[in-house]
């Protein structure tokens, strides 16, 4: 059901349908090419560029005044929204196909179905003879009808012919855009401005098409359409929706009033006014306009998905539920009202009545690629362990959850008790928390889409979606970090009353990691201290901005993190608290700021500006590009520069690479050692750290690989590789802090590693911790560890440490059955049984 | 750079007396053929002869055995090696098959680079190669067990060239067209002597205990490379004589006389004070015994199975205490 590049295909071979297309096999399409042109066609092309002043000299100087000329005055009196007086002009012309079919499509959006359905039908039953406008005639109706295929069917016929013909093209652009087919859609659209450059339709239409996967191309198109057609509504609500997704509400109400100036009692227009009025204000305010849409067609569910989509992006997913629900009410059955309640339940965490609206959905839209997905998506997580303890719900994978769960509701208990201490803010719950093993099930559950590559959790108030430790895509990462990110967003959003911006949001999130554990969410800092020395750092006033660019969205979460800290140097726990309940109240920036800081926003970004050079100023000189450019094979001159510019990063590394490159290992750790100095959070395999620790252990020095790797991993927490090349060192060396070190990150990024566990269990029961060992040794188990015996005898010995002989005899029993003779669970058993005083033999 | 630096060393087994009364003893003598091919380049090479010299120490030192009854064949020989050509393998294998009688083992292993040229497999040597049907034929008249274990890429039609009755045939991929470097000879040299390759506890470590430890960590470095990296080996056994080999972990009939076979040396003695000897007759009475249990399971009420079961264990253990408290 996936929608591809094939349904153009797919559809091509759908076969005809209906009286209509039998009889259009005289292939007209000559005559119409020779005919002069139309004057409903001709003032639809003006429309069609924009042009309403064209539009209305063409049928003011029409020398024809039958109903070919009404009909085209209906056509402007409809661009214009005087739907009244097209209707009324309209009415009368039973026999033109042209006013029959616009007057079926003006009674289906007032509301008037029955009779609008009864004209459409008109259309298609009594066709014959069909030049390419009657096939158009022909494909809107049908469309109008929901009868998709034909509607298709007669595209593809007219489509692959009139190439010429950008109305033909945009309609089957616009067929396919309903039909949740975007690519498929751009390439009509791109067809359509093949045909015809100033096709605005198309042009808009295309930015629909584009927005996700090319949002540059998608304004680009857009920009178009304003600069060729200034005065178009059709411009503007696209220009207001954009500015709506932005969150510039005040620009977008002044775009819906340019909408307002040319077409009055437009029910698009009202939807994304309501959207406004709403975001800047409450529920209650948007009832005027949903009351005036109810007035021009009460099925009309456009208002309460617009507010819908507005609270969802807002994240005010329960004001979003209510306006779907709205949205469901008033027309039951459109596949999108359903859709909506659907997806908007999942992030509130009301999955069983979600499935129902979704499969509602799916029924009556079976193109819906997201709706699919999700659909899908919940099939996966319905086989899911579900664990209530206290305020949360955890859901995670059968295979996931004996191993996952005895880590992550410790931690997440830890976390709500410490973000309920900070806050002083008790959320909303239950907090639901699901953790996929699959990152695109992930994905689906945050965005319906698989991909969302770079993203590990999100919230969405309280409800938590993550990547679980198996589900990473390209590298390791911390579980760990995520979760607890993660449920600090739970707090400030609620908090805020979800009001909080995303800079602050997040940054705070950031913060909280690297709070509890230093080197969590500072992951970035050789490249902010980089992006310092070129001077492009954001700032407050860009950093929400940059939010919103996938290219500089990691360095502001990073730079939001630092500001999140910097903010509570100056201000302490209350001015954190002060700002989420200004924007609780509907602060802004400066008002939030000065309330909880008494300083204004450019006092604390000069502050800020003071912190971050304090802290990376010396990184950012050392990280500096050095000059003169010198070629990476040319030794010599690498050596001088590195010689003449110690404190530079980049020439000591540049140096150390080549001389490694030319086997002198000696100048190679020198000028590594000096890198290392100058930037101490230089990670990475190919950082002096690694490639220091790499030298030692090919001169043998392993203790010394192991304390740089030790250090590398105080600050590249998530590098596993390094981790495990620890734990092998720190054996051999037997360096106990350093096992005992290695063993737990390697725990942490790598759960499901059932020897890690075991090993960490038995440290843990040496250094007499039998409820850790416990933890670790069920973990192994759960695991299936290299050897049965081995963990079912470890974990006896810890029950028989806490005193629990009942359960070590049985897992001496379980290990006997593995190893009848196994010494250590033979001596288990026998203490577990009081035989003897001791517990196991190892 | 960092990414992997060797697997995590495993304690060598010792080889105790009365520890394992439930071991198979095998009666005839033991050899072996190690093989250390062409390496092909430096890093190689260096890998190879790391790998060479823990084996080699493995069957010398742990295993004991007879200085006579090993040899080494590699691409750089050094003092006590030969070199790895299939002149010398060919000799070092009519030496090795006049020498094997019935009862014994010979142990065959190559290290190095495999290929498969759509109609041969072969195993690279220094100079002109041999190919598995050559290995087969060379193979062809030893009289005792055979063990023979190919650890290079494309090694899977090694299986069918040299299955037999009383044979065990390992190789690291189950099909031909597994051409990439394979992770399995690190594994299987380091399964012969990792304690927690001893599945059944009996302190020693079996071909087939070994086969499985080692597809293990080859599983586990697979994945330690990352989530998108896919394991390009698959080792398989067979000791059935088929030629219709098994993973370690699906299903298939091959595995009893795998399970059976040890290359070490089990030390037989017995002790000199008569309670003592006492005491490990009843041990070893009792370890029977639980076979014999275990074999009439099925027959048997669960309640009554385990009941039965756990009296015995629990007297198994407590002898078992008394024996080690005594040679203490």
């Amino acid at each position: 059901m996936k929608h591809s590049g094939g349904l153009r295909k797919l559809w091509s071979v759908t076969a005809l349908i209906g009286v209509a297309l039998a009889a259009a096999v005289a292939a007209p399409h000559g005559q119409a090419a020779q005919a002069p042109v139309p004057l409903a066609r001709a003032v639809r092309t003006a429309l069609g560029h924009g042009n309403l002043d064209e539009a209305k000299r063409l049928v003011q100087q029409s020398r024809d005044a039958g109903p070919k000329k009404t009909v085209a005055g209906a056509l402007v009196a409809i661009y214009e929204g005087k739907l009244d007086e097209a209707r009324a002009a309209l009415a009368p012309l039973a026999t033109d196909d042209d006013a029959v079919l616009e007057l079926g499509l003006l009674e289906l959006g007032r509301g008037r179905t029955a009779e609008g359905e009864a004209l459409l039908r008109r259309i298609i039953d009594s066709q014959s003879d069909l030049d390419t406008d009657g096939f158009l005639r022909l494909a809107r109706a049908a469309d109008a009808l929901g009868e998709i295929n034909l509607a298709n069917s007669v595209f593809q016929r007219i489509g692959s012919a009139d190439t010429d013909r950008a109305d033909v093209q945009s309609g089957w652009g616009d067929l396919f855009d309903k039909t949740h087919a975007a690519a498929e859609a751009a390439r009509s659209y791109q067809d359509a401005l093949k045909a015809d450059p100033a096709w605005i339709p198309a042009l808009l239409g295309a930015a629909r098409a584009l927005d996700d996967d090319e949002p540059a191309a998608a304004a680009a198109m857009l920009a178009k359409a304003q600069e060729l057609a200034p005065k178009s509504p059709d411009v503007w609500l696209l220009t207001a929706e954009r500015q709506l997704a932005q969150q510039d509400f005040a620009a977008a109400t002044a775009s819906l009033d340019k909408v307002r100036a040319v077409r009055s009692h437009s029910i698009d227009e009202l939807a994304l006014r309501a959207a406004a009025t709403y975001a800047t204000g409450t529920p209650r305010d948007a009832e005027p306009m949903i009351a005036e849409a109810a007035a021009l067609n009460p099925g009309n569910p456009a208002v309460y998905r617009a507010l819908g989509n507005q609270a969802s992006q807002l994240y005010r997913f329960d004001d979003a539920v209510t306006f779907a629900r709205g949205a469901v009410k008033t027309a039951p059955g459109m596949a999108g009202p359903h859709s909506d309640l659907g997806t908007y339940l999942l992030r509130t965490g009301g999955e069983t009545e979600a499935r129902t609206e979704l499969e509602t959905s799916f029924k009556l839209d079976p193109y819906d690629t997201i709706v699919f997905n999700l659909l899908q998506m919940l099939d996966v997580l319905e086989k899911f362990q579900v664990i209530e303890d206290g305020p949360f719900i955890f859901k995670m994978s059968q295979a996931s959850a004996p191993v996952l769960a005895n880590y992550a509701i410790p931690l997440a208990r830890e976390a709500y008790a410490e973000y309920v201490k900070r806050y002083g803010f008790t959320p909303k719950g239950p907090i639901l928390i699901e953790i996929f093993d699959d990152h695109d099930s992930f994905a689906v559950r945050t965005a319906g889409l698989p991909g969302l590559i770079g993203a590990l959790g999100a919230c969405f108030g309280h409800v938590i979606a993550m990547d679980s430790p198996k589900a990473a895509v390209n590298d390791t990462f911390s579980w760990q970090g995520t979760l607890w990110h993660e449920i600090a967003h739970v707090f400030t959003l609620q908090a805020s009353d979800y009001r909080v911006p995303r800079w602050l949001t997040e940054g705070l999130s950031q913060y909280e990691e690297h709070r509890k554990s230093a080197p969590w969410g500072r992951e970035l800092t050789m490249q902010y201290a980089a992006m310092m020395a070129r001077g492009e750092t954001f700032a407050l006033k860009r950093l929400s901005e940059s939010f919103k660019n996938p290219s500089r969205i990691a360095m502001a979460y990073f730079e939001a993190s630092l500001l999140a800290e910097h903010l509570e140097d100056i201000g302490g726990t209350a001015a954190l608290r002060s700002l989420l309940a200004s924007y609780a109240a509907g602060a802004k920036d400066p008002e939030a700021f000065s309330k909880a800081f008494g300083k204004g926003v450019p006092e604390i970004e000069a502050s800020f500006r003071a912190f971050t050079a304090e802290r990376y100023g010396a990184l950012a000189t050392a990280l500096k590009p050095p000059a003169p450019d010198v070629a990476d094979g040319d030794l010599a001159a690498l050596k001088a520069r590195a010689a003449a510019q110690p404190g530079n990063y980049i020439s000591q590394m540049s140096y150390g690479n080549a001389a490694l490159e030319a086997r002198d290992n000696d100048e190679a750790v020198k000028a590594f050692t000096r890198a290392a100095a100058l930037a101490p959070p230089a990670g990475g395999e190919d950082g002096p750290f690694a490639l220091l620790a790499n030298l030692a252990i090919q001169r043998g020095d392993k203790a010394e690989a192991a304390r740089l790797l030790r250090h590398m991993l105080d600050y590249g927490h998530d590098d596993l590789a390094a981790a495990r090349t620890l734990v092998n060192l720190s054996t051999e060396l037997n360096n106990a802090p350093y096992i005992d070190f290695s063993l737990l990150r390697v725990a942490d990024l790598d759960p499901f590693d059932a020897d890690i566990h075991s090993q960490l269990g038995r440290r843990e029961l040496a250094a007499n911790r039998p409820d850790r060992a416990l933890l670790e040794f069920k973990a192994a188990l759960a695991l299936g560890p290299s050897n049965l015996a081995d963990a079912h005898t470890d974990l006896g010995e810890a029950y028989l440490k806490k005193g629990q002989k009942d359960d070590a005899k049985r897992e001496a029993f379980a290990a006997l059955e593995q190893a009848p003779t196994f010494a250590r669970a033979q001596d288990l058993l026998l203490a577990a049984i009081g035989r003897t005083s001791g517990g196991g033999a190892r | 750079m960092l990414r992997r630096c060797g697997w995590m060393a495993g304690a060598v087994l010792a080889v105790v007396a009365f520890a394992a009364p439930a071991a198979v003893a095998q009666t005839g003598q033991r050899y072996a053929l190690l093989v250390e091919g062409a390496s092909g380049d430096e890093p190689h090479a260096e890998l190879q002869r790391k790998q060479i010299n823990l084996l080699v120490s493995r069957f010398r030192d742990d295993y004991k055995l007879d200085a006579n009854h090993l040899i080494v064949l590699t691409s750089a020989p050094q003092p006590g090696e030969g070199k790895a050509t299939a002149v010398e393998v060919k000799a070092a294998l009519a030496k090795l098959t006049a020498a094997v009688q019935p009862l014994d083992t010979l142990f065959v292993l190559l290290l190095g680079h495999g290929s498969w040229d759509g109609t041969d497999a072969k195993f690279n040597l220094v100079g002109p190669d041999l190919t598995s049907d050559d290995w087969g034929g060379l193979l062809k008249n030893t009289a005792g067990k055979l063990v023979f274990v190919n650890t290079t890429a494309a090694s899977a039609p090694f299986v069918k060239s040299l299955a037999g009755p009383n044979r065990i045939v390992i190789t690291a991929t189950n099909t031909p067209a597994q051409k990439f470097d394979t992770v399995f000879a690190d594994a299987f040299v380091q399964a012969l002597g990792a304690s927690t390759a001893d599945l059944d506890k009996d302190q020693r470590i079996s071909m087939w205990e070994a086969f499985a430890y080692a597809t293990r960590l080859v599983r586990q470095t697979y994945e330690q490379r990352g989530p998108n990296v896919m394991s390009t080996e698959t080792a398989v056994l067979d000791d059935d004589g088929d030629g219709t080999p098994r993973q370690a972990t699906g299903d298939g009939k091959d595995g009893t006389l795998a399970s059976l076979t040890f290359m070490d040396a089990v030390v037989a003695s017995r002790p000199a004070d008569p309670e003592l000897q006492q005491m490990v007759q009843r041990q070893e009475q009792l370890v029977l015994e639980v076979d014999a249990l275990k074999k009439k399971k099925a027959q048997m009420g669960a309640d009554d199975y385990r009941q039965a079961w756990e009296t015995l264990i629990i007297e198994l253990a407590t002898v078992s205490h008394e024996v080690r408290a005594r040679i203490k």
